[in-house]
C-alpha cells in the first residue's frame, strides 16, 4: 500500500507524482519464478526475467549468470 | 498520450508529453521510486527487495506504443551509487542490457531509432538522484542522427571512423585508449569537457560488438566518468548519449558515446544563451586541447 508522502495533495497522490495504483506493492507481485513472470531467458552473460506490473507496464530484471554480488 | 508537431521553421519534430509536467521531482531519499521495495517500506517502481539491473516502462513517457517507447534503466539497487562507482562487472553487464534493449526495441516496426542516455545531476535536469539512465525508442529519425548520416556523406565514408583516425594521429586530445576503444575531447567540442568514446573498429551498434569490445567500452566510460568526478573534486554533471545506427534502413552509423558536461569550472556552468540558441553557434571559453589535458590528468590520477 502506498504510504502518502508529507504534503500529500489528496488521498492516494503524493506530491512526488505517484498514486497507489501507479505503484506496485510487493505482496501483489509474484516473486521471481512464480506465475506472472515469464521463464528466464539468456542474453549473452545475462539472465533476463520479464513481468508485467499491476498497472500494465513492463518490467525486465537483468542478472549476471555468474552472479557475484559486489 | 504524447503527440508530435512539425516545426516548419526549424524543420524538426517537437514532442509533447504533457503528463510529464507532473512527474516525480527530486523526492527525498525515503520516497525514491527507483529504490527496491524493502519489507515494511513504501512500495516503489521495483517490487523486489534487491536487484542488479532493472528496466521498466517510464511512468511519464515521452514516446509510447504504438509510436515508440520510453524506458527507465536502473543501474543498481544502491541509492547512493553512480555509473562511475559501479563495480566493473556491473558496468559490463549494463553494456549487455543496453544491447538487448537496442536490439529488441529496434526490431519493432514503429521504432526507427533507439536513444540510450543518462542525465546526471540537477544541472542537466535529472529529477531522480538514484543512478539510472533512460531509453527513448523514436518513431522517427531524430535530427542529430540525421546530421551524423549527413556527416558520413560529407566525409565520403563513416564520419566517426575518419574523425577517430585524425584524433589518434594527433593524439593531443586523447584522454583514454585501449585496444578496442579510444576517448577524446573532439577537435570542435561544443562543451568545455565534451568527450567522445569511440569504438576503434567500425561497429554500427552494440549488437555487432564482441564481448571484449563491450568490456572495453564499459571500462572507457567508467574511466571518463571517474575522471570527470576527480577533475573538480565534485560530482560532475553530464549528459551521456549512446550513438548507434538507426534501426531501419541501411546499417549506417558507428557506435560511440558522447558526453556533454555543462561545467566550465568547478562552480560555473556553460549556458546555451543567445548565440547558441538564436544562431546555433557555440561560443567556447576553453580550447579542447586544454580541457583534454586536464581531463587526461584527472583520469590518470585514478591509476
Amino acid at each position: 500500500m502506498h504510504t502518502p508522502a508529507p504534503g500529500c495533495m489528496h488521498p492516494g497522490v503524493s506530491k512526488y507524482g505517484y498514486t497507489s495504483s501507479m505503484r506496485s506493492a510487493p505482496p501483489e507481485q509474484p516473486p521471481a519464478g512464480e506465475p506472472g513472470e515469464d521463464e528466464a531467458e539468456r542474453y549473452g552473460p545475462l539472465i533476463v526475467r520479464r513481468m508485467v506490473k499491476e498497472d500494465g507496464r513492463a518490467l525486465i530484471r537483468f542478472e549476471r549468470a555468474d552472479d557475484e554480488r559486489e | 498520450m504524447s503527440s508530435r508537431r512539425f516545426n516548419e521553421l526549424r524543420g524538426e519534430e517537437v514532442a509533447y508529453a504533457v503528463a510529464r509536467q507532473d512527474r516525480t521531482f527530486l523526492p527525498p531519499e525515503d520516497h525514491c521510486p527507483l529504490d527496491p521495495t524493502r519489507p515494511g517500506g513504501p512500495a516503489t517502481e521495483i517490487p523486489f527487495p534487491a536487484f542488479e539491473i532493472v528496466v521498466f516502462d517510464n511512468l511519464f513517457p515521452s514516446f509510447e506504443a504504438p509510436e515508440g517507447a520510453a524506458e527507465v534503466v536502473v543501474y543498481t539497487d544502491d541509492h547512493h551509487g553512480s555509473f562511475a562507482a559501479l563495480a566493473p562487472a556491473r558496468a559490463q553487464a549494463l553494456m549487455w542490457v543496453w544491447r538487448q534493449r537496442y536490439e529488441e526495441l529496434g526490431a519493432r516496426p514503429d521504432v526507427e531509432y533507439v536513444l540510450i542516455f543518462e542525465n546526471r545531476g540537477v544541472e542537466v535536469g535529472t529529477t531522480l538522484h538514484h543512478p539510472h539512465g533512460q531509453i527513448y525508442a523514436f518513431p522517427l529519425l531524430p535530427p542529430v542522427a540525421a546530421l551524423e548520416l549527413a556527416a558520413d556523406a560529407r566525409l565520403g565514408g563513416c564520419a566517426p571512423c575518419v574523425l577517430l583516425e585524425r584524433e589518434l594521429a594527433g593524439g593531443e586530445r586523447v584522454v583514454w585508449a585501449d585496444e578496442h576503444v579510444a576517448a577524446y575531447v573532439p577537435f570542435a567540442a561544443r562543451w568545455p569537457y565534451e568527450t567522445h568514446v569511440v569504438m576503434r573498429e567500425h561497429r554500427p551498434s552494440l549488437v555487432e560488438c564482441t564481448p571484449g569490445e563491450l568490456d572495453s567500452l564499459a571500462a572507457a566510460l567508467q574511466a571518463v566518468t571517474r575522471g570527470f568526478d576527480r577533475l573538480f573534486e565534485r560530482e560532475f554533471p553530464y549528459v551521456m548519449v549512446v550513438h548507434q545506427a538507426p534501426t531501419t534502413g541501411a546499417r549506417a552509423g558507428h557506435l560511440h558515446v558522447e558526453f556533454y558536461p555543462p561545467l566550465r569550472t568547478a562552480t560555473k556552468l556553460k549556458y546555451l544563451a543567445g548565440c547558441e540558441q538564436g544562431a546555433g553557434t557555440f561560443i567556447m571559453d576553453v580550447l579542447p586541447e586544454d580541457s583534454a589535458a586536464a581531463l587526461a590528468e584527472a583520469i590518470g590520477r585514478g591509476g
